[in-house]
């Protein structure tokens, strides 16, 4: 075969395709440059690293006991936020559904505001409902709900939209309800993909709610605040490990559940 | 007595200028069995689905046991409720036991959130969904979850959950294209003896002749957007109809 009739290994880019990939380029040299992250400064602060970890060890058994209580909060300020954000989740994610939304004005409105749960921060939405409930593990609930909706109402759609068309029709043509439809056919379809949303949930949400106290929204995130504030560091590191411990035991619980269910 | 479905002027079309079919006159005779055959792409699930309205005509009209099936939302699910469909491939919730995809039937008789599930149900579903299993032959699995059967045993499930419905007529779509010629054979053959022995009203797609000539009362045939044949079974040879699909 002559070499005229081979095809090249690389296609040749579009004029703009290259100006595009320039651009891509340029921009990501200068997110380095202007966020001021260089090696140097990194070894320059290796021995304050150093120095940070040698305040932490051995970690502080002190005040093992309360750490333990707001690691409970913690915990629980997740699990009622996560239940809470699942429970409003449904009815969403149905509305949200093209497929099983009374109406496409419900799917556009519905979307817009579950986007609306799901770009704000949950730090933002804790320091909102700081100021409208007050101090304490509620207002972190409550951030913790309208997080996991803006997660899990997303999902919950998705998943109801790749059921199988054909059960839909089955119980359509023999007479069933909008909701015969839907908790017949529809929610036992999505099901498995349902759990494993509410399950990343559940761990989205503790890892969410241990920093949720940094602005007064309830559990150990304000014990860690305190900590690093006072330059207790070996109390911090207790704190930290009491952390990854507690998220490390949620996945590995809805790792298992994961398993056994899905 | 009025016909148990009568259809006129039929007309289906999904985009402008592809028409499907048009000038469609059908009546069905109440208790009879008929055949609908057809090329592929004839229109003849089309057709059938038409009927209960899970697809819209373009126009004409379509009335069942004597009602129009343009009519509202609720009077439609009276209409469907009244109307058994059985879909070529089963249509069951794979997730959920056999008995439960068969309680779904009595949903059409008004049976709401109680039917959603066999757990859910009151005992007198839960017993008459049993009963309709081992009308089909299926008792024994009843508790099994619907994507762990066979393909024979899914559709005789998909039958069950239509005499679960207690309907006046009954559609179905290729009810044994998807099954291998013995399992086919079976299906239809029960199938057929159970729909005369309750004296529902049968309309069938197929492309078996074999099926239509043996099983159906009546046997129309559909190609190029019309009616082509439409005649007594008894009366027909396979060759002939062979010929349509020339």
């Amino acid at each position: 075969m002559s070499d005229n009739a081979m095809p090249a290994r690389l296609e040749r880019p579009r004029i703009l395709t290259f100006v595009l990939l320039i651009a891509a380029a340029a921009f990501v040299l200068s997110s380095f440059a202007n966020s001021g992250v260089s090696l140097e400064k990194l070894i320059r602060g290796l021995p304050a690293l150093g120095r940070l970890g040698s305040q932490m060890f051995p970690p502080s058994t002190e005040r093992l006991e309360a750490v333990f209580w707001s690691l409970l909060q913690t915990f629980q300020m997740a699990v009622a936020g996560t239940i809470l954000g699942l429970a409003l989740s449904l009815p969403l994610a149905i509305l949200a559904a093209p497929i099983l939304s009374p109406h496409p004005f419900f799917v556009w409105i519905v979307r817009g505001l579950v986007a609306l749960f799901r770009t704000v921060p949950d730090l933002v939405w804790a320091i909102v409902f700081v100021i409208a409930v007050g101090l304490g593990p509620a207002a972190g609930v409550l951030a913790l709900m309208v997080d996991t909706t803006g997660f899990a109402a997303r999902f919950f759609a998705e998943a109801m939209e790749e059921t199988d068309k054909g059960p839909r029709e089955a119980l359509s043509a023999l007479g069933a309800s909008r909701s015969g439809v839907i908790f017949s056919s529809v929610i036992p379809q999505a099901l498995p993909s349902m759990i494993n949303t509410s399950l990343f949930s559940l761990e989205k949400a503790t890892r969410g709610s241990v920093v949720l106290g940094l602005v007064g929204a309830g559990g150990i995130g304000i014990e860690l605040k305190v900590s690093l504030e006072l330059f207790e560091y070996d109390q911090a590191a207790t704190i930290i490990i009491s952390i990854f411990l507690l998220v490390l035991a949620v996945e590995r619980a809805s790792t298992w559940v994961r398993s056994r269910v899905l | 007595m009025p016909a148990a479905i009568s259809i006129r002027k039929l007309a289906k079309s999904f985009a402008p200028g592809k028409q499907v079919f048009s000038g469609i006159d059908i009546d069905v005779a109440r208790g009879s069995l008929v055949a609908l055959i057809g090329a592929n792409g004839a229109g003849k699930s089309t057709l059938l689905r038409c009927i209960p309205r899970l697809i819209e005509p373009s126009s004409g009209d379509i009335d069942v046991l004597g009602q129009s099936v343009t009519t509202s939302a609720r009077g439609l699910r009276q209409i469907r409720s009244r109307i058994g469909f059985v879909f070529q491939k089963h249509n069951l919730v794979g997730r959920l036991s056999a008995l439960t995809n068969v309680v779904h039937g009595a949903q059409g008789r008004g049976y709401g959130a109680a039917a959603w599930s066999q757990s859910l149900a009151p005992r007198a579903i839960r017993s008459q969904a049993l009963e309709c299993l081992d009308r089909v032959g299926l008792l024994a699995i009843a508790g099994q979850r619907a994507d762990s059967l066979s393909g024979g045993q899914s559709q005789r499930v998909a039958i069950a959950r239509a005499l679960m419905q207690q309907p006046d007529i009954v559609l179905a779509d290729e009810p044994a294209a998807s099954l291998d010629p013995q399992a086919g054979d079976e299906v239809m053959q029960l199938f057929a003896s159970l729909m005369r022995k309750e004296k529902k009203t049968v309309v069938f797609t197929s492309h078996n002749l074999t099926h239509a000539l043996q099983f159906a009362d009546r046997v129309i045939a559909i190609g190029a957007g019309r009616i082509l044949l439409d005649a007594p079974a008894d009366r027909l040879k396979e060759a002939e109809l062979r010929g349509l699909y020339v």
